[in-house]
């Protein structure tokens, strides 16, 4: 193949944010400065998101471009990418607020965030199993350090160390069904899988590929391979929360549709009635477990546990997977936990031995912080799913899946779902206008304004996208 | 532009009551009861420039003013609204309980009087578009937002007796109940829209398209989907399994809300069967229809009976309520033009009286401090105004003749009875226990031996007068219905039609000056 400047142009994104994060740790060799750190990062993703348009992602006659065998960049890869992209900006902005009042070294958690997302990039845009499994490892290994980036908290470290441990797992799982795979196949690029298995045969594949899809639940945190998602979320600094509910569940959502796409149909259609239970075992157990929560994080975690679920019904009803609606299902609920996790960002600080994370905390708190509060507000309506918000529309999507597609099972565990997750977001709706308590906890530290107004931006774009969906519907219904 | 209007208006009277709380507390109070009686206006002026018997008998829709915007093409959305005389009558009804359920609230709500005020004109905004909306979507949209504003009013503004934790139970689950009826909904407004797109490739949830799906189907899936749209509006009538949530908000709810569910918000419900379940899946409808009776017989008892043990004045209304939603159902099902004429006066008496009867409670409750009417007794020496009126609603509770309560009953019974005698006959011995739950409230509350010696304020001139109107209105629909009657006459024979086209041996009780007459 003959390699030249123009075939690598797809992937100024890649370049860009790599670049970026070695300029973060020059930066950072030279002289130690919050700011500049920041604001480097920020020109990084800005520059790539605007790489982005400029390279035409989104142009309706684009074809498929192929990257070096092991990537192929086309309008999905572009959507998914813009998406990574625009998650780690915004937590960026949540990053600086949150870590101000940190006592220890706070600069090397930008470059540890933009290898990430240079990894849910190649996730996003892999082909070809090399490029999957670098991808994930990219993605997953500097989230680890991120998790446990204020080691002072136990917990933090703790979380760090379990997601360490449960992702060596599902890596290795994953690897043993690429082998198994490659074993009976002979190919690891995802567009021969089909031709090769068909002049072969066997079964090794299919356990291959049963395999591969274990990893992708435990990365997903679908049940029963949830357990280490409550703890991760606590632990987990408020803003890498966000980046573990959005960014990475994402990059792994994109690459799920892409190889389930690719995988010839007689090895996913074994997997369809076990994903099919999949999906209602996590609903159920991330609903269940979500009701008597008092952590907010916690909460989040099982409530993202449920979405999970909704998400792959899209995926398995029906004989193909209804891409669009798991797009416009993943756009709303990257959108709404961004937000969820922003807003809870902006009261926690990193000097502190804990975020704000229990209920308590936001007891009362439109009588502090009105806008805050309604914000909040508008983030549990829409993860809830109730109309006028982003989440509606995502759930109805999916209900459309499962009408389309007669998956009459699915859809009532979407409805009992829905309505025990009211149960909850309903709670920590109303906890904010609670009078009684509402000079109880007064925030010590003032709130980071760039981060309240990011909130304010992400509430907006719930509610437009809520009212006014038919932007962003087009725009996905277009892309291929 | 009149009918965004309608909606609208609350909307942003809303939005600046909550903005101009600042200025003092008076402030939004006078907008929200501007805004209200602006929708009222609106809506009297609809009434009086609209021919709403202009295709008498033909059956056809007889839209006065319709509406249509572009919202969401690539789904087949747009934001269609649409006037005929059933709506008509639910967006006057709304108007005049807006603006009661303001008035009474004039006193009462203390705290944060602008956001309550925002949550009750969003509430009514979102009925308003319910009773508009002539697209599945958007009717979807305002059913479940028009919860959102209730919840508020019940969680924070709800009965101060217990601590705020019994408040939210109650309005948390309403919510619940609601939200999971609707989703029911969902599944089958989206099932009806695919069944008409695969057919005939046109994406649309438009009203007017999807009334000949039904004729797409196998008569299976049309009960299977008639169905999940029962489940959804039974949930908000309440029909007796999926009840639960009723007692429990009223009990909770400040007056405003009360009225507001009462009045207002269970006849969306009503609103949505004959709009929408009984033109959409006719034959479905039929089959279902005795089981639908059924349960409304047993609603009409179990309501009563409840009633009767209740010791909470709210919870007694409630209850009665529950009863009442029972005749109503009965109504919609048997599918004459006479009950469904019937039901519409039934539906906006019913609504006019429990308004009254919550507000007289709520007097109560701001004099007395308590609703428990064990507590109670004697009130009729204490008051010079409010026991007369209490014993007025009570009456028109149990539909004395006179009323608009007994036209509506009286109708509907005589409708169904062409069609089900049994279950009419067995409907029409719920009215002995109507007169006993009355009676039991008037006399606990109004006889009997004082239970303190206090001496209590008597009601000021607003009070009298809200409540007044809604008994002089209650009277001049009871004495002489036919204009209310001639409003709904081309909705309902549409409904009629296309639900039982077999039965027009009915007499149609149409032109001025005839009252309908009995078969």
């Amino acid at each position: 193949m003959n390699l030249t400047f123009e075939s690598f142009l797809p992937l100024a994104p890649v370049i860009l944010l790599s670049l970026t994060a070695v300029l973060v740790m020059l930066a950072v060799s030279i002289k130690r400065n919050h700011c500049v750190s920041y604001w480097i990062t920020i020109a990084g993703q800005v520059a790539a998101l605007i790489s982005i348009f400029t390279l035409d992602g989104f142009a309706v006659d684009r074809v498929a471009t192929p990257v070096t065998g092991l990537i192929l960049i086309d309008g999905y890869a572009f959507f998914y990418s813009a998406l990574v992209i625009f998650s780690s900006l915004v937590c960026t902005v949540f990053l600086r607020n949150f870590l101000e009042s940190y006592g220890n070294n706070k600069e090397e958690v930008y470059m540890l965030l933009l290898i990430a997302a240079v990894g849910g990039i190649v996730l996003v845009s892999s082909s070809h199993m090399a490029g999957f499994f670098i991808g994930l490892e990219l993605l997953s290994v500097p989230v680890y350090g991120m998790v446990a980036y204020t080691h002072e908290r136990s917990r933090s470290l703790e979380a760090g160390v379990k997601y360490l441990i449960l992702s060596a797992a599902a890596s290795a799982f994953m690897l043993f069904g690429m082998a198994l795979v490659y074993a009976q196949t002979g190919t690891m690029l995802f567009a021969d899988l089909g031709e090769k298995f068909a002049e072969h045969g066997g079964y090794l594949a299919g356990f291959g590929v049963a395999m591969i899809v274990i990893a992708m639940c435990f990365k997903l945190s679908l049940a029963p391979f949830h357990l280490w998602t409550p703890d991760v979320y606590q632990g987990a600094p408020a803003p890498v929360g966000a980046f573990l509910a959005t960014a990475s569940k994402l990059a792994i959502i994109a690459i799920l549709i892409r190889f389930l796409g690719q995988v010839p149909g007689e090895l996913t259609s074994v997997l369809q009635p076990v994903l099919a239970v999949i999906a209602v075992v996590s609903i159920a157990v991330g609903n269940f477990l979500a009701l008597t929560q008092t952590n907010l994080k916690r909460m989040l975690a099982y409530s993202s546990i449920a979405h999970m679920g909704y998400l792959l019904i899209a995926l398995i009803a029906g004989s193909s997977i209804d891409v669009e609606s798991a797009n416009v299902y993943l756009l709303t609920y990257v959108v709404t936990s961004l937000a969820a996790f922003g807003a809870i960002s902006v009261l926690s600080h990193g000097g502190n031995a804990l975020d704000a994370e229990e209920v308590n905390h936001y007891r009362g708190l439109f009588w502090r912080h009105p806008a805050l509060a309604v914000a909040m507000t508008f983030v549990m309506l829409s993860l809830a799913g109730i109309p006028l918000t982003a989440g509606f529309i995502g759930k109805f999507y999916i209900f459309m899946t499962g009408v389309t597609t007669a998956s009459w099972f699915l859809l009532a565990a979407l409805i009992i779902g829905s309505g025990l997750g009211l149960y909850y977001y309903l709670r920590v709706m109303v906890a904010l206008y609670d009078r009684t308590n509402s000079n109880a906890e007064q925030d010590p530290l003032p709130i980071g304004r760039a981060s309240v107004v990011i909130v304010m931006f992400l509430v907006v774009l719930v509610l437009w996208l809520g009212v006014y969906p038919q932007p962003m519907l087009e725009f996905i219904n277009t892309l291929h | 532009m009149t009918l965004s209007a309608l909606i609208l208006i609350p909307f942003f009277g809303g939005l600046l009551c909550w903005l101009s709380e600042r200025l003092g507390a008076g402030v939004p109070r006078w907008i929200a009861l501007i805004s209200m009686f602006l929708v009222l206006a609106i809506g009297i002026n609809l009434w009086v420039t609209g021919d709403y018997t202009s295709i008498a008998g033909t059956g056809g829709l007889n839209w006065q003013v319709e509406e249509q915007y572009s919202w969401i093409p690539i789904l087949g959305v747009s934001i269609h609204f649409g006037l005929d005389g059933l709506s008509l009558v639910m967006v006057l009804l709304t108007g005049l309980l807006g603006v009661v359920a303001v008035g009474c609230s004039w006193k009462e709500i203390k705290t944060n009087i602008g956001a309550f005020h925002m949550n009750l004109l969003w509430s009514l905004a979102g009925v308003l578009g319910v009773f508009l909306a002539l697209d599945m979507m958007l009717f979807f949209f305002f059913w479940e937002m028009m919860l959102i504003p209730v919840y508020f009013l019940i969680a924070l503004w709800g009965h101060s007796a217990h601590n705020g934790a019994v408040r939210v139970k109650a309005a948390t689950k309403f919510f619940i109940y609601t939200q999971v009826g609707g989703l029911v909904m969902l599944v089958g407004i989206l099932a009806l829209v695919f069944v008409n797109f695969n057919a005939t490739q046109q994406l649309s949830f438009d009203y007017g398209t999807l009334l000949g799906a039904h004729k797409l189907m196998s008569s299976e899936l049309q009960f299977a989907l008639m169905m999940c749209f029962f489940i959804g509006f039974a949930v908000k009538l309440p029909i007796v399994p999926v009840h639960g949530w009723l007692p429990d908000a009223h009990a909770e709810a400040p007056t405003a809300g009360s009225v507001d569910l009462a009045g207002i918000l269970l006849k969306t419900a009503g609103y949505g069967m004959l709009r929408f379940t009984l033109p959409f899946f006719p034959d479905a409808s039929q089959e279902f229809a005795n089981t639908a009776m059924l349960l409304g017989l047993v609603g009409i008892f179990y309501g009563a009976f409840l009633a009767f043990v209740q010791t909470d004045i709210k919870r007694l209304i409630a209850y009665t309520s529950i009863s009442h939603m029972g005749f109503v159902l009965i109504g919609i099902y048997s599918g004459n033009l006479l009950t469904l004429q019937g039901l519409v006066i039934q539906m906006a008496a019913h609504g006019l009286c429990a308004g009254g009867l919550f507000i007289l409670a709520g007097q109560i409750y701001e004099r007395t401090g308590t609703r428990n009417m064990r507590e109670m007794g004697g009130l009729w020496a204490k008051f010079t105004y409010l026991p007369p009126l209490l014993m007025f609603f009570a009456a028109a509770l149990l539909g004395i003749p006179g009323t608009a309560n007994f036209i509506g009953e009286f109708l509907i019974l005589l409708g169904a009875f062409k069609v089900v005698p049994v279950i009419t006959i067995i409907a029409t011995a719920s009215l002995v226990l109507a007169g006993v739950y009355s009676l039991i409230l008037i006399h606990r509350t109004l006889f009997g031996q004082p239970a303190s010696e206090q001496k209590y304020a008597d009601l000021s001139v607003r009070e009298i007068s809200l409540v007044l109107s809604l008994a002089i209105i209650l009277l001049v629909v009871g004495f002489y219905p036919q204009p209310l009657l001639n409003v709904s006459v081309d909705a309902m024979t549409f409904i009629q039609q296309t639900y039982a086209p077999a039965d027009v041996s009915v007499p149609l009780p149409i032109g001025g000056a005839a009252s309908p007459v009995a078969p």
